[in-house]
């Protein structure tokens, strides 16, 4: 489905991201994960075409290159790290915005627009908000109405930037099982940038681990996220774990212990 | 908000029957209505205030085509009172929506015509036609204010969009305060080089609508109809500008292309009242803000009402420029800096500043 190669991205004039090629398939979940400065949001915003960025981006069989920028956005949404909370647009407002790329410069919403919008409203868990001001929303519900407007583009690539940044437990497991949900039921292809390495592996199929702007490992979970690579490209010691149910659990090893 | 506890808990999960979207057509409806009415008021009070009293039932009937008046009322009332009122209306819509339209582009809640430069630059664009004399020239007084409302926003948007400056609203405003006292030494200058016609040059500085008349009128009308019609159509545009950079390009929008057609349209409309009644500052700011409070709505239809409200605000700030010291005149810039300036404040408070 997504098909990157040798993708390069800059900031300013310091190469970020070093040549990463990345296959993901429809349908599925990839996290890109690594330490701090690694390349992760550059990577991510590279595949939806948002950064400028030398090798090739393939979906669907043509390039992020020769499609329009709103073509791009009928194929590929993003669920950015912080999004602006716009000052007085309500939620169904807010979510209606996701019909941008399917509109003309000057057009306006049709009736198919809004029946689209309530739908997604409902999908999030929104509905009965969707007449309050996006402002008002706790921060969980803030980021299902982000989610929601990714929804309301109706792509079927949803790109989420730190998706759990900000929130408490509940709210990260409560965006995270959304999205999956959706996956499962609209066919969505995921692409995810994560910090947390245990609730990346709870959901992804597979994690690609950049480090320095390099990929150095891609794969399962379960072969990804081992203590001597993680301890390696993280610097400090780490426990892999196993829960009840057999999900991987990554957690730092006490500093006594790792100098034992 | 009022809604919203009524509706908790109703979960119309699947395809409610657009609800929200009928709610707010109505409430577009309800405040366009109130607007329309303010303005009719607005217009009948500036047709109305004057040292020769003149019912207001006869202007009323006279606007709706029949009346009363006399012969010498309609003369006083078309020829006088009337192009100056619509001049008003014309300039107070002109500044507010491109106050809406720049606060939207620039996602900063203090900028303003006059804040950014773009009043001083059209200012200065102005002077020099008018000391060349060639201001009577066709379009050369709306073309020179245009490009120097265009340069002076340009100027300030460079200065804060440097590497150094942070890109941040605060050094948007510092730009634009910096350009604005620059650009408006340089026409003092001007003026100063050429004292034959400083009396003309000096109206503009504190604004002035007293010496119009209907050439002033068709000179601002079409500008002032051409920035209002982009401006409307690009409601949608200022609601996806609003998202920031990074999202509205997420959206498919191409930002800088959407965000100049904004400021092109906008700088046009201060252009056109600058030209026609000079540096009239805060209006561009007041306006948007009161309707943003009132309404509690988003840009789509702020840029609308500002227009409304923008216009009878002014007319009606005109009558006070020339009642309150009758039989002399106020410049209208110090009725709008009196009531602006406080209100200034306000919105500082509100906002938290220019994040």
């Amino acid at each position: 489905m997504i098909d990157a190669r040798e993708v390069r991205v800059s900031r300013g004039r310091r190469e970020v991201v070093h040549g990463v090629s990345l296959q993901v398939s429809a349908g599925s979940w990839v996290s890109v994960v690594g330490p701090n400065g690694a390349g992760k949001s550059s990577f991510l915003l590279a595949l939806a075409g948002l950064l400028p960025s030398d090798g090739d981006v393939t979906l669907d069989g043509r390039t992020l290159r020769e499609r329009s920028a709103r073509e791009r956005a009928r194929l590929i949404a993003l669920v950015p790290q912080q999004p602006v909370m716009p000052d007085a647009l309500t939620v169904a407002e807010y979510v209606l915005l996701g019909r941008t790329p399917h509109l003309s410069m000057f057009g306006s919403e049709a009736r198919s627009d809004h029946a689209l919008a309530d739908t997604v409203l409902g999908k999030v868990d929104l509905a009965w908000a969707s007449d309050r001001l996006v402002s008002t929303l706790s921060g969980g519900e803030f980021h299902r109405a982000v989610v929601g407007r990714a929804l309301a583009q109706e792509a079927r690539v949803l790109l989420l930037d730190e998706p759990t940044s900000g929130l408490d437990l509940g709210h990260q497991v409560q965006v995270l099982e959304l999205v999956d949900t959706l996956r499962r039921s609209e066919g969505i292809t995921v692409v995810s940038a994560m910090h947390d390495l245990t609730l990346a592996a709870r959901y992804s199929d597979r994690v690609a681990l950049l480090v320095e702007g390099e990929l150095v490992a891609e794969g399962a979970p379960e072969i990804v996220l081992r203590a001597d690579m993680l301890e390696r490209h993280y610097g400090v010691p780490v426990h892999v774990l196993r829960g009840p149910r057999g999900e991987l659990i990554v957690v730092p090893a006490a500093q006594e212990e790792a100098r034992a | 908000m009022k809604h919203a506890s009524r509706l908790e808990g109703t979960h119309l999960v699947g395809g409610p029957s657009r609800p929200s979207a009928a709610r707010a057509r109505r409430r577009a409806a309800r405040w366009t209505l109130i607007g329309l009415v303010t303005l009719f008021v607005a217009v009948v009070i500036g047709l109305f205030a004057g040292a020769v009293r003149i019912s207001p039932l006869g202007i009323i009937g006279w606007m709706l085509g029949g009346g009363s008046l006399t012969e010498q009322q309609k003369a006083i009332v078309a020829e006088l009172r009337l192009p100056r009122v619509l001049l008003a209306g014309l300039v107070g819509a002109a500044l507010s929506v491109s106050g809406c339209a720049y606060q939207a582009a620039f996602r900063n809640p203090l900028a303003d015509p006059y804040l950014l430069g773009s009043a001083a630059g059209a200012g200065l664009g102005a002077t020099i036609v008018i000391v060349l004399g060639v201001a009577d020239a066709p379009l050369a007084l709306p073309a020179a204010a245009f490009l120097g409302a265009l340069g002076g926003v340009g100027l300030a948007y460079a200065m804060a969009s440097t590497k150094a400056a942070g890109r941040t609203s605060t050094s948007l405003l510092l730009g634009g305060v910096a350009v604005a006292s620059f650009l408006t030494a340089l026409q003092t200058y001007v003026q100063q080089r050429n004292t034959d016609d400083l009396r003309a040059v000096y109206a503009f500085i504190l604004g002035r609508l007293g010496t119009s008349g209907w050439h002033e009128v068709w000179l601002a009308l079409p500008w002032v109809a051409l920035a209002c019609a982009v401006l409307l159509a690009s409601r949608r545009l200022l609601e996806v500008l609003s998202l920031g950079d990074l999202e509205a390009a997420s959206l498919g929008a191409h930002v800088a292309r959407d965000r100049a057609i904004v400021v092109i349209a906008a700088s046009l409309a201060t252009a056109a009242a600058v030209a026609v009644a000079g540096l009239i500052g805060f209006v561009g700011l007041i306006v948007p803000h009161a309707v943003r409070m009132a309404t509690g709505a988003s840009n789509r239809l702020v840029v609308g009402l500002s227009i409304l409200f923008g216009a009878a605000f002014l007319i009606l700030c005109d009558v006070l420029a020339r009642t309150v010291v009758a039989p002399g005149e106020l410049p209208i810039g110090v009725i709008t800096a009196l009531i602006g300036a406080p209100f200034f404040a306000l919105v500082l408070r509100r906002s938290g500043g220019a994040r």
